[in-house]
């Protein structure tokens, strides 16, 4: 293309051939447009997570689409992760622990990957289900527990899209947990090895885009838009004996942007303004290998600079298959804080990293500090100070009480969470945002996931958002099929793109302000505020209700609102 | 921004309903298109801009769409034009559905007959409806043919109806050009019933159609109690 373009450059010199040269590259770049290669209903960049499901629930649900997945890489099989031959034996080289890299799926989100993926994985050990969990904070009693029993299993499935009938076996699976951790390859390749199988779906990859053209982006083609399609070049790198690229382009009724945070396709557009707010805060994950199982547990610890999590991953069989010693297992850490104390943690070694951990995860509930610091009490009057410490005491033995009601009346008390005992592999580090697209589509496009908005993981709620976003995008396409209205004129795809960004912005705002809440909440050390916290978590944990409607939300079954 | 566009999913999928019952087609999404109107021949009377014939034709309908006005069904037609499964669909323009009744190759040839948000306008309502009835499939006598379906749907007549269609759509929000509704031609679904049923049809089913809050999502949905305002109503021959 750049020495094509050189030499038209180079026979049109002069100032009065320029409209000559444009006149040459125009008809040379319709020349080029007339080589496309095909035309498809959805083409989705970025073949993620994110990506990768909606074209799963594509190809299910909607097979009459026409769909393309495009990507930088193509990810490994699935028995190449598990390090099985296509002999079955054990001839590969399969991971000796778990990535990091792994994502929290509520059981609205595992229904969305569909019984044979869940099976996969849990064949291979490679899902850790998780029925329990326990959150609690730095500096008060409270401790908040929720299992699976705050789940209400009738309403399970009222506002899913997609049950499908012959999926029962989804039903008993996802009745008794909370959520799940799997890590991020293997989903993402069982996910492809899925859609290979229906054979629907192009995934054209590896790719690098070089231009999308698209009509939000023309201010000309107003009005119907029908006949300019979105159009995608890109360079395909050609498997074979010698590394061949090959320049192809594609059109498209609707694109769709599942290329995470940084989305090319977004800032390339320019017609998605958003809003971002930087937490000030990273995170640091990594792999370690505790004492015990966690026993299907997932612990959370509020700190004011940010939540230590501790989380199951792996099934316990598959650790000490490969090799776990004695009954140890392994799990997930997740520690947001501030940028100093992470690089901080980065570079400490793994003895004292893993004595900050335990340090941090094995001391259990405490006192409330004092309403007032001494100081300050001193220096007021007596019978002041005499208020101040009988409201103290009021509310500290109030908390405490509901602390311990909460542990009789629920038969839960505090548990202490397995020692940590090693460090697998590297840590990895990341910012934390909060970022969300003021609108999610344009005529033509649609964001989804990471593309879209961000938020902090300590809700677990990041990738949860993006399957909320897949499922209510495929859902308006199926409508738009159904309803004859189809995505090749502007009209019926318009309708659709709107259904799914006023749904979804709805949604996902809601959930940022709950989470942006939680962080407000335990970010503060101001000690009136840190009573009402601790009170709050408290009224929480002994409000049947009001826990179960958090969990009901929290795991996908109903909507914020 | 054509009000009716967001009306258009619900309407489609009543219509796709009935037909699937009557019919016994199973509602299925094949490997390569959804079709379930297949091998049907489908009437739009009252076309205007072509929405809903070319729902219909993408659908797998054979489709002919008439239009008293011959601006609007040319221009419905030059859209069509566009998309190859839409580009069959034969308008009629400039025509009255009374003067295609009246040619002998159309009567009783429709599986499915749409009078949808059109009998409102109409400065003859019998007239229309009769002419509709007679374009519609008649059941054979062997049994075999079960008839065509005629799908009416327009605004009941009530105070509720004065307050949403007229003084909501018209005055409040301005969604409606002020007088696009003459509040006294809105039809309630007992009207249309005994209307048909002096052309020999029966009614078969009927759904009220609601806009969901908020408003502003332009969502709406099927309810099978609530026919104070919009309406949709499927009517066919008795059988035998």
């Amino acid at each position: 293309m750049m020495l094509r373009s050189n030499i038209i450059r180079q026979c049109c010199t002069s100032k009065f051939l320029a409209t000559t040269q444009r006149t040459a590259l125009f008809i040379f770049n319709r020349h080029l447009s007339s080589q496309q290669k095909c035309h498809y209903d959805v083409s989705i960049i970025g073949g993620g997570a994110v990506g990768s499901s909606l074209a799963h629930l594509l190809s299910c649900h909607v097979p009459s689409l026409k769909v393309a997945v495009l990507d930088a890489r193509v990810p490994n099989s699935v028995s190449d992760i598990l390090g099985v031959s296509s002999s079955g034996d054990d001839s590969g080289n399969p991971a000796v622990y778990p990535s990091p890299r792994a994502y929290a799926l509520s059981p609205k989100s595992l229904s969305l990957l569909g019984s044979p993926i869940l099976s996969k994985l849990e064949d291979a050990g490679r899902i850790a289900y998780y029925d329990s969990m326990q959150v609690w904070e730095s500096d008060g009693p409270a401790v908040l527990k929720f299992d699976h029993g705050d789940v209400d299993k009738d309403r399970l499935w009222q506002n899913s899209f997609f049950t499908s009938d012959e999926d029962k076996n989804l039903d008993h699976r996802l009745q008794n947990i909370l959520g799940a951790v799997v890590e991020d390859d293997i989903m993402v390749s069982c996910l492809w090895e899925k859609i290979k199988e229906t054979g629907r779906v192009d995934l054209i990859s590896p790719v690098k885009i070089l231009a999308i053209n698209a009509p939000c982006r023309d201010e000309d083609s107003q009005g119907d838009g029908h006949e300019s399609k979105v159009s995608i070049s890109y360079k395909r790198t050609v498997p074979g004996q010698d590394v061949n690229t090959v320049e192809e382009t594609i059109s498209t009724n609707l694109l769709v942007a599942a290329d995470g945070a940084n989305s090319f396709v977004r800032k390339t557009l320019g017609t998605f303004p958003t809003v971002s707010l930087a937490y000030g805060r990273q995170a640091v994950t990594c792999t370690v290998e505790i004492q015990d199982s966690l026993k299907q547990t997932a612990f959370q610890r509020f700190q004011p600079n940010g939540p230590i999590a501790l989380l199951p991953i792996w099934s316990d069989d598959l650790a000490k298959r490969v090799g776990a010693s004695g009954t140890k297992t392994y799990a997930n850490i997740v520690w947001s804080t501030t940028p100093e104390e992470a690089q901080q943690l980065m570079k400490l070694s793994d003895e004292i990293l893993i004595q900050r951990m335990n340090d941090l995860l094995q001391c259990g509930p405490v006192n409330v500090p004092p309403l007032l610091s001494d100081n300050f009490k001193k220096s007021m009057p007596q019978p002041i100070q005499n208020a101040v410490n009988g409201l103290e005491m009021l509310s500290r033995s109030m908390n405490n009480g509901l602390t311990m009601s909460g542990i009789t009346e629920r038969r839960l008390g505090f548990c202490v969470p397995p020692i940590i005992t090693g460090i697998m592999g590297r840590r990895f580090s990341f910012d934390l945002n909060l970022m969300h697209a003021k609108n999610y589509t344009c005529p033509r496009v649609a964001l989804i996931g990471d593309a879209a908005h961000t938020v902090h993981p300590m809700a677990g709620q990041g990738l949860n958002l993006g399957m909320g976003d897949v499922e209510c995008l495929a859902y308006n396409l199926k409508q738009a099929v159904e309803s004859g209205m189809g995505l090749d004129g502007m009209a019926g795809l318009q309708y659709a793109l709107q259904q799914y960004e006023s749904s979804r912005q709805r949604q996902v705002v809601a959930t940022m302000g709950g989470i942006q809440f939680l962080h407000g909440a335990f970010a503060t050390t101001f000690s009136p505020m840190v009573h009402a916290r601790s009170m709050g978590m408290n009224i929480v944990n002994s409000a049947g209700p009001l826990r179960k409607k958090l969990v009901q939300v929290a795991t996908g079954f109903e909507q914020v609102f | 921004h054509n009000p009716l566009i967001s009306m258009n999913p619900i309407r489609m999928s009543f219509i796709t309903e009935q037909i699937g019952k009557q019919r016994s087609i199973k509602l299925q999404h094949d490997k390569t298109t959804f079709e379930p109107f297949k091998g049907l021949k489908a009437l739009d009377v009252g076309c205007g801009g072509g929405l809903l014939s070319e729902s219909l034709a993408r659908l797998g309908a054979s489709v002919t769409a008439v239009d008293p006005s011959k601006e609007v069904a040319k221009a419905a037609q030059i859209h069509s034009q566009r998309d190859v499964k839409t580009s069959s669909i034969e308008y009629k323009g400039g025509m009255s559905v009374e003067e295609l009744a009246s040619q002998e190759i159309y009567q009783s040839s429709f599986d499915i007959v749409c009078v949808l948000e059109v009998i409102e306008h109409a400065t003859d309502p019998k007239s229309l409806m009769q002419s509709a009835v007679s374009l519609l499939k008649k059941p054979s006598q062997d049994g075999h043919g079960p008839g065509g379906m005629l799908f009416v749907s327009t605004i009941n007549r009530t105070a509720k109806s004065f307050g949403i269609a007229i003084v909501g759509g018209e005055y409040v929000t301005g969604k409606l050009p002020i007088g696009t509704h003459d509040w006294n031609k809105f039809l309630a679904p007992k009207e249309v019933h005994e209307m048909v049923q002096d052309f020999g049809l029966g009614e078969v089913d009927k759904r009220g159609m609601i806009l969901r809050p908020p408003f502003y999502d332009l969502k709406w949905y099927l309810d099978a109690q609530d026919f104070d305002v919009n309406w949709i109503g499927s009517y066919r021959h008795h059988q035998g």
